[in-house]
C-alpha cells in the first residue's frame, strides 16, 4: 500500500537518461550485415544517449518539458484530469572524477512539488550502484535513496523503469525478423474535452514523419522469469537504430504498445536523436501516459562546473 | 380447501347460469385450447428458465436511496474494494518464514489475481508489488525494495535464505501492512495484536509480538468487479477447484481458510443447484401423499403435474422479466409446491366423488370445475394477502416474493383447479376406484369435537395462553413495556433511550442481521448425515476472524463541506497566456496554492485522530486510509540520516506544528536554528510525491487524486455480532457529533447525506440516485458492510410491525366482507395474532442463544406476512364447514364440530404434511436463510392448524356468531 517517494526520486533522471544529451561514447557507425544483438546494442547506444557530451532541458519562455499520464480506462470519467508534472534537467556526461560515469540534476517547476530536485550519480564501476538525493524544499532537507527495480513503474505512468532505463541487451534472447518499412503514424494522446488545459493542450498528435522508413524488426524474449511480458517486437530505423514501437506480448497477447518520437538534433551522426516524445498504451487496461519534450528547451553543451551538479544548487534552486 | 365440500351436488345441474357454471361450460367445450394455451405457455416458461437472474446481491435488496446504501454504492464506484475476497494459509509446524511456504504464498498469490474478474491491482498480500521494504540499505540510503522479487524466490538456497530474510525484516518494520497480513501467536496458541491497547503501533507492541509471538498465517486480500455477480456459478467452481488443489498439495503442512463478500454469495447459488435433488425428495413425498388419498396414479400425477406446470410458469416469468434474486427466491417454488397442492387435492377429491356418483368423467370434471372454482379462487385470495402487503416494502427480495408469489398463486386457478379435470376427461382413472374414508379421519374428529365440548376444553385455552406467555417472555415484551412507559426521566438509561426511539417493544428480539449467518447455517443435519457437517464458509470465516483484524469493513467517505474551485479552462487566460481569470474563482493545479481538505495538515490530522480513535474501538480490529501514506512518508524522510525509519515510530505522524515543535530534532535546518517546516506545504508535497511515485490508481482506493477534496477510511470490524455492529455504527456516529466543530473536523463531513444526488454503477452503465433521509438525526452515514448491516438492521426495525399490521388489517377485512360478520373476522384475526406472537417468542428464543441464522432479520420478517396469509386458510375453511354443518345438523354444535372436524380437520392436517414436505429441501441446505424463512412458516402453520383445530371452535362456540348460529341465513 505504501510505496513512498522512491519512483517519484527518479523519474526525471531516467527522462534525462533516455535523452542522447550524455557523456559521448565512442560507437563507430555499424557497417555490414547486422545481427539482432549487433541492432540492440546500437539501439540502447542511442536510447541511452552514448553519442553526445552534455545537455540540459531548460524551460523556454512558456515551453517546459513535461510528463503526462492518465488512469485506467475504466476509472477515467468527467472531472479527473490527467497528471502533470513539468521539470528542467540538467546533465554531465564528463564529469572530471573518472570514478563517476555521470551526474543528473532534475528540478520540479510546477504543482505542490515545485522546487523538488534529484541529484544522481551514477558510477564507471556498473556492479556498483548508483546514488540518488532528493532535495525537499518544505522539509529543507537531502535525502539518499536506492534504485527502483526492472518492474517498478515509472512515476506513475505504465512504463518501467527496466523499459526506460535499467534493460540492458543481455537481459534478453534476440531474434531478427524480416526486415519491414514504417507504414503507420506514432500514436499520441487523445484527450477528452474534460482533460484539455494550457498544459495538456500542448501535447503533440499523432507523428507521421515516418511512414515509409526501413524498419529492422527484432523480436526479444526475456531471460527473466515469471516477468510481466513474455516477448516483445521492436521496430528499429535502419539509419539512426531509433526504436520507434515496441509491442509488448504476455501469452501471446498483445498487452503494451509503447511508442517514440525521435527527431534529429542535426548532428553529424544520424544516430543523434532526441525523443521528442514518448507514448505509452496499456491494452489490458488503456491505460496510456505521454512525455513530451518541446525541441526549444534542450540546451547544448553549457559551460558548467562539476561542482554545479550538488545539494548545493538543488537547495538554492528548490528554495521556498 | 374444503370449502368445496360444501357444495351440495345434488343442487347443481349442467343447465345452471352462475359464472362458476358457465367457466366450467366454456372450459370443457375448448378443453383442448385450454390445455393447448396452458402448455404452450408452460413450455414457454420453461424455455425462459435459463435466464433466471440469480445473483444475491446485497447492495440491490435494500432501497438505493438509503443514505448507508447510497454511501457504501457511492464508495464502491468512486474507490472500488467493493468485493472483497480473504484467503489464509497458517502454516501447522513452525513460522511461515520457510522457503516453501513463501513460494506457496507467491503461487498462490499469482494464481487468485489470476482469476476471472480480480481487480488484480488492488490484490495485498505478500507478493504484492505494493509491499516495499521501508528501511536502509548498507549504505545507508532509504531502501523500498520489493520483499519479494517480481520473479519470485531464487533457486539457489543461499540467496533463498537471503531473500526470505529480507522478507522477514521488511515485514516487521512494516506499520502499515504487518498487521493487515500477518497472524502472530503466542505459546498459548492466542493472537498476539500489533496494535497495543490504545489502538496505536508502539514500538513496545511491535516489541512483544515480535519477540513473544511466532507469525503462523499470512493473509492475501483481493477484490473483484461487480461482472462477478452475473456468472457466481463458473467463478465460484474456479476458486474452489484453485483452493482444492492446494489443499491437496500442502494439506500435511498448511490450513487454508478463505472468505468474502463474492464467496459466500457465490457459494449459496452454488448451493441451490448442488441440493436441487432435494426437490425430488419433495415431490416424492407430495406424490406419496397423494398416492395415500387417492390410490390411482392419474389422481397422483395429474396433481403434481398442475402444480409443476405454475412452478414453471413462475419460474420463466422471473427469467423472462430478469428481476435481481437472490437464493431466498428458491421458496416461492416450495411455497407453490404446498399451497398449489393442497388446491390440487380439493378438485381431485370432488371429481372421485362426482365420477362415483355420476359414473361419467365429463359430467364429473364440470362439477368438480365448478363447485371449487369459487372456494379456490377465495382461498387463493386470501393466501395472496400476505404477498400483497409485503409488496409494498421497499426491498427487492419482498417485491419479488409478493410478485411472483401472487403470479404463481394466480395460476394455481388454471393449473389445477381447471387442468386436473380436463385432463381426468382425457385420462379417466378407473371406475373400481373406492372413496376410502380413511381410519383416522372419523377418530380425530369424534376426539377433538369430544375434547372441546367437556370439562377439558379449557386444556386448549390454557396451551394458547401458555404459548403467549413463553413468546413474550423470550420476546421480552414486558421490558419493553416497561421502558415505554418510563417517559422523559427513564431516558438516562441508553438502553430505554434506544427502546423508546425506535419503539422497540420487543427489546428481546433481535432484529439486526448477522450477514454471514443469515447466508448459512454452522452445521446442518444433512452435513452430519453425510459426515461432513460443519459448512465451510462459516468454519474459515470464524477462523479469521480470531486471526485477522477484521472481516467486514466500515467505510468511511470522507468529503469537504466547501467544495473546490472548477478547473480553469481555456477561456482562464488571454491569447498571451496572461491570467484572466483569478484564483478565487478558478484552480490552475499547477500554479494555484493547492486546494481540497487532503492538502490541509490540519484536516488531516483530525482525521489521523480520528482513525486513532477508531483503531481503539474494541469492535475495530485496524483500520487503513491515505492518512497512513502520509505518516510513513513523514517517519521515512524525516528519521536522522543513518537512522532505521521504524526506530522513529514518534515521526509516524502528521507534521502540524505540536507535532513539528516536539520533534525539533527531527524536522530543524542546521542552517536556520528558528526554521521549521510549514505543515500545509509539507503536506502537500507528500501528496506530490504519493501521486508521482506510486502505480496508476494505486492511491485511487483511498483518496481523490482529481480533487484531493475527499476520501475514504478502511476501518475492519472485528465482529458480526449485530448488537455489536450496531453499537459500533452508533459509536461511530457519537464520535462525528461530538467532534463536528473540533479544528479539522469542522471542514468535513462523513457519508451521503440526505437529498443528495450521487452517481453510482448500475448494471447498465452510471446511474443517479437521490437519497433520502434514513438516519436518525441525520448523523453520518457509513458505507461498507456494516453500513449495509446497519441499513439491513433499519429497514428491519422498519417493517417487523409494519408488515404484520398491514397484512392483518387486509386479511381482517376480507375476512369480514366474505364472511360479513364482524366477529368471525375478529376471531380469526386473534388466530393470526396468537401465531405471529409465537413468531416473535421464537425469534426471542433463538436470539437468546444467539442463533444468527434465525433471529427476527429482515429476510425472516418475510415470513410473518406470507405465514398470515397461508394461515388464515384454516380459519376460513373450518368457519366456512362449520356454518354448513350447522345448518346441515339443525344448529347441533356437537355433531356439527365433530362432522367439521373430521372431513376439513382432516384435509387440513394432510395439507400441512404436504407443507412439511415441501420444506425439506429448505431446511436441509447449508442455506440459512431458506431455512429460518421455512421454519417460521411451518412454525406458524402447524400452530395454525392446532389452533384452528382446537381453539377457533371454542371462539366461535362462546361468541356465537350469527353467521353460523342462525339457522337459513346465507353466507
Amino acid at each position: 500500500m505504501v510505496r513512498t517517494g522512491r519512483q517519484f526520486f527518479i523519474f526525471i533522471v531516467t527522462l534525462f537518461l533516455l535523452s542522447p544529451l550524455q557523456a559521448q561514447r565512442i560507437l563507430p557507425y555499424p557497417q555490414g550485415e547486422l545481427t539482432a544483438e549487433q541492432i540492440v546494442e546500437q539501439v540502447y547506444a542511442v536510447t541511452h544517449g552514448h553519442l553526445v557530451r552534455n545537455s540540459a532541458s531548460k524551460k523556454n519562455k512558456k515551453d517546459i518539458a513535461m510528463v503526462v499520464s492518465r488512469a485506467p480506462e475504466d476509472r477515467r470519467r468527467p472531472g479527473r484530469r490527467p497528471v502533470v508534472n513539468t521539470f528542467e534537467t540538467y546533465g554531465n556526461s564528463n564529469p572530471v572524477n573518472s570514478d563517476i560515469d555521470a551526474m543528473q540534476m532534475a528540478i520540479i517547476r510546477s504543482g505542490k512539488a515545485k522546487g523538488t530536485g534529484v541529484l544522481y550519480i551514477s558510477y564507471a564501476d556498473k556492479s556498483k550502484s548508483g546514488m540518488m538525493t532528493l532535495w525537499l524544499p518544505s522539509l529543507r532537507k537531502a535525502r539518499r535513496m536506492n534504485e527502483p527495480a526492472h518492474e517498478d513503474t515509472w512515476v506513475g505512468t505504465n512504463l518501467t523503469y527496466g523499459e526506460l532505463v535499467l534493460r540492458r541487451p543481455e537481459h534478453e534472447h534476440h531474434e531478427l525478423m524480416p526486415d519491414a518499412v514504417f507504414n503507420d503514424c506514432l500514436l499520441a494522446m487523445q484527450l477528452n474535452d474534460w482533460e484539455v488545459n494550457r498544459y495538456t493542450k500542448k501535447l503533440p498528435g499523432p507523428q507521421c514523419g515516418h511512414q515509409g522508413k526501413e524498419v529492422y524488426v527484432v523480436k526479444s524474449t526475456t531471460k527473466f522469469k515469471e516477468w510481466w511480458y513474455d516477448y516483445h517486437i521492436s521496430e528499429i530505423d535502419k539509419t539512426t537504430f531509433a526504436l520507434y514501437r515496441t509491442v509488448y506480448y504476455k501469452n501471446d497477447e498483445k498487452i503494451k504498445t509503447v511508442e517514440v518520437d525521435w527527431q534529429s538534433l542535426e548532428q553529424e551522426d544520424p544516430r543523434v536523436v532526441y525523443p521528442r516524445y514518448i507514448y505509452a498504451l496499456t491494452h489490458t487496461n488503456g491505460m496510456d501516459s505521454m512525455i513530451y519534450v518541446p525541441r526549444s528547451t534542450v540546451v547544448l553543451n553549457q559551460s558548467l562546473p562539476d561542482s554545479f551538479w550538488s545539494e548545493r544548487t538543488l537547495r538554492k534552486y528548490g528554495k521556498r | 380447501m374444503a370449502s368445496a365440500e360444501q357444495e351440495n351436488p345434488e343442487a347443481t345441474a349442467r343447465e345452471g347460469n352462475t359464472a362458476a357454471d358457465r367457466y366450467a361450460r366454456f372450459v370443457l367445450r375448448y378443453r383442448w385450447a385450454v390445455i393447448g394455451f396452458i402448455f404452450f405457455f408452460t413450455l414457454l416458461g420453461a424455455w425462459y428458465i435459463k435466464d433466471v437472474n440469480l445473483r444475491n446481491d446485497p447492495d440491490s435488496l435494500l432501497p438505493l436511496s438509503n443514505r448507508y446504501i447510497a454511501t457504501n454504492l457511492y464508495n464502491e464506484y468512486h474507490y472500488g474494494m467493493g468485493n472483497i475476497m480473504v484467503w489464509g494459509a497458517k502454516v501447522k509446524q513452525g513460522d511461515i518464514y520457510q522457503p516453501w511456504f513463501i513460494q506457496m504464498m507467491d503461487e498462490l498469490y499469482h494464481d487468485v489475481s489470476q482469476l476471472d474478474f480480480a481487480n488484480a491491482d488492488n490484490f495485498i498480500g505478500i507478493s504484492s508489488s505494493k509491499l516495499r521494504h521501508l528501511g536502509l540499505t548498507e549504505e545507508g540510503s532509504l531502501d523500498f525494495k520489493r520483499l519479494i522479487p517480481a520473479s519470485g524466490l531464487s533457486d539457489d538456497p543461499l540467496q533463498q535464505k537471503q531473500q526470505v530474510e529480507f522478507l522477514k525484516n521488511g515485514l516487521q518494520k512494516h506499520p502499515v501492512l504487518e498487521p493487515l497480513l500477518l497472524y502472530y501467536e503466542n505459546d498459548a496458541g492466542e493472537r498476539c495484536d500489533l496494535l497495543d491497547e490504545n489502538g496505536v503501533i508502539s514500538n513496545q507492541s511491535i516489541a512483544y509480538a515480535h519477540q513473544q509471538c511466532t507469525p503462523k498465517a499470512t493473509f492475501i486480500v483481493g477484490d473483484f468487479s461487480n461482472e462477478l455477480k452475473e456468472h457466481h456459478l463458473a467463478w465460484i467452481a474456479a476458486v474452489n477447484d484453485l483452493l482444492r488443489e492446494y489443499e491437496q498439495r500442502y494439506a500435511d503442512r498448511v490450513e487454508f481458510q478463505i472468505s468474502g463478500e463474492p464467496y459466500f454469495l457465490a457459494s449459496m447459488v452454488q448451493e441451490v443447484w448442488d441440493k436441487a435433488w432435494l426437490f425430488g425428495i419433495s415431490l416424492a413425498i407430495v406424490l406419496l401423499v397423494l398416492w395415500y388419498e387417492f390410490k390411482h396414479w392419474n389422481c397422483s400425477v395429474f396433481p403434481l403435474l398442475g402444480v409443476s406446470m405454475t412452478i414453471v410458469l413462475t419460474l420463466g416469468l422471473m427469467g423472462f422479466t430478469q428481476f435481481k434474486l437472490t437464493t431466498m427466491m428458491v421458496l416461492t417454488p416450495m411455497l407453490l409446491l404446498a399451497i398449489g397442492i393442497g388446491h390440487a387435492m380439493q378438485v381431485t377429491r370432488r371429481f372421485v366423488q362426482e365420477l362415483h356418483r355420476t359414473k361419467n368423467a365429463e359430467t364429473a370434471a364440470y362439477e368438480a370445475i365448478r363447485h371449487t372454482i369459487v372456494p379456490a379462487s377465495l382461498s387463493i385470495g386470501t393466501d395472496l394477502h400476505g404477498f400483497f402487503a409485503i409488496s409494498f416494502v421497499d426491498i427487492s427480495f419482498y417485491k419479488a416474493y409478493a410478485y411472483f408469489g401472487i403470479f404463481g398463486m394466480s395460476t394455481l386457478i388454471l393449473t389445477t383447479t381447471t387442468l386436473i379435470p380436463l385432463l381426468m376427461t382425457i385420462v379417466p382413472p378407473k371406475m373400481d376406484i373406492q372413496e376410502e374414508e380413511k381410519n383416522w379421519e372419523k377418530p380425530m374428529g369424534m376426539a377433538i369435537a369430544a375434547l372441546l365440548t367437556s370439562k377439558f376444553k379449557w386444556i386448549p385455552l390454557a396451551l394458547v395462553f401458555a404459548v403467549l406467555w413463553v413468546s413474550a417472555h423470550y420476546a421480552e415484551l414486558g421490558r419493553g413495556i416497561s421502558a415505554l412507559l418510563a417517559g422523559e426521566e427513564g431516558r438516562s438509561d441508553v438502553e430505554v433511550a434506544r427502546i423508546q426511539d425506535e419503539f422497540d417493544i420487543m427489546p428481546g428480539v433481535e432484529k439486526g442481521i448477522h450477514y454471514p449467518r443469515a447466508a448459512f447455517k454452522d452445521r446442518y443435519w444433512l452435513g452430519e448425515l453425510m459426515g461432513d457437517e460443519e459448512v465451510r464458509p462459516i468454519k474459515d470465516l470464524n477462523t479469521l476472524s480470531e486471526m485477522m483484524a477484521g472481516t467486514i469493513t466500515a467505510n468511511l467517505v470522507i468529503r469537504s463541506r466547501k467544495g473546490v474551485l472548477p478547473p480553469c479552462g481555456e477561456d482562464s487566460r488571454d491569447e498571451n497566456g496572461d491570467r484572466i481569470i483569478g484564483p478565487d474563482r478558478c484552480y490552475d493545479e499547477l500554479e494555484d496554492p493547492a486546494q481540497g481538505i487532503f492538502n490541509d495538515a490540519e484536516v488531516v490530522k483530525a482525521l489521523s485522530d480520528f482513525e486513532n480513535w477508531l483503531r481503539q474501538h474494541p469492535n475495530v480490529g485496524y483500520s487503513t486510509s491515505y492518512i497512513q501514506f502520509i505518516k510513513t512518508l513523514n517517519m521515512m524522510l524525516n528519521a536522522p540520516e543513518g537512522e532505521a525509519p521504524m526506530e522513529h515510530m514518534n515521526l509516524f505522524e502528521i507534521p502540524v506544528e505540536s507535532h513539528l515543535r516536539a520533534n525539533r530534532y527531527a524536522y530543524e535546518d542546521p542552517e536556520d536554528p528558528e526554521y521549521l517546516p510549514d505543515p500545509d506545504s509539507t503536506v502537500q508535497l507528500y501528496n506530490a510525491m504519493l501521486i508521482s511515485s506510486t502505480d496508476a490508481g494505486e492511491l485511487d482506493s483511498f483518496v481523490n487524486t482529481s480533487t484531493w477534496d475527499e476520501g475514504v477510511i478502511v476501518g475492519f470490524i472485528k465482529t458480526m455480532d449485530p448488537v455489536q455492529t450496531h453499537q459500533t455504527i452508533v459509536d461511530i456516529q457519537n464520535y462525528l457529533e461530538q467532534h463536528k466543530f473540533d479544528p479539522g473536523m469542522s471542514e468535513i463531513r462523513v457519508g451521503i447525506e440526505a437529498g443528495e444526488k450521487v452517481e453510482i454503477q448500475l448494471d447498465d452503465g452510471v446511474g443517479i440516485i437521490t437519497t433520502e433521509e434514513s438516519i436518525t438525526d441525520g448523523k453520518a452515514a457509513i458505507g461498507g458492510f456494516l453500513g449495509i448491516t446497519e441499513a439491513t438492521r433499519d429497514v428491519a426495525f422498519a417493517e417487523w410491525l409494519h408488515a404484520p399490521a398491514m397484512t392483518s388489517v387486509t386479511v381482517f377485512l376480507m375476512s369480514a366482507i366474505m364472511f360479513r360478520s364482524w366477529t368471525i373476522a375478529f376471531v380469526l384475526i386473534c388466530l393470526c395474532y396468537i401465531t405471529l406472537m409465537s413468531q416473535y417468542g421464537l425469534a426471542g428464543y433463538m436470539t437468546s442463544i444467539k442463533e444468527w441464522s434465525a433471529n427476527l432479520a429482515f429476510h425472516v420478517q418475510v415470513a410473518l406476512s406470507i405465514a398470515m396469509g397461508l394461515g388464515i386458510d384454516y380459519g376460513v375453511y373450518m368457519v366456512s364447514r362449520l356454518r354448513e354443518e350447522m345448518q346441515k345438523n339443525g344448529l347441533n354444535w356437537q355433531q356439527a364440530l365433530q362432522d367439521t372436524l373430521s372431513s376439513t380437520g382432516s384435509a387440513i392436517v394432510i395439507s400441512v404434511v404436504v407443507l412439511l414436505g415441501s420444506v425439506i429441501p429448505l431446511m436441509n441446505t447449508m442455506l440459512a436463510n431458506t431455512w429460518s424463512v421455512s421454519l417460521y412458516i411451518a412454525e406458524a402453520l402447524i400452530l395454525d392448524v392446532l389452533t384452528a383445530l382446537m381453539f377457533l371452535p371454542l371462539l366461535i362456540y362462546w361468541f356465537k356468531p350469527r353467521f353460523i348460529f342462525k339457522a337459513n341465513e346465507k353466507c
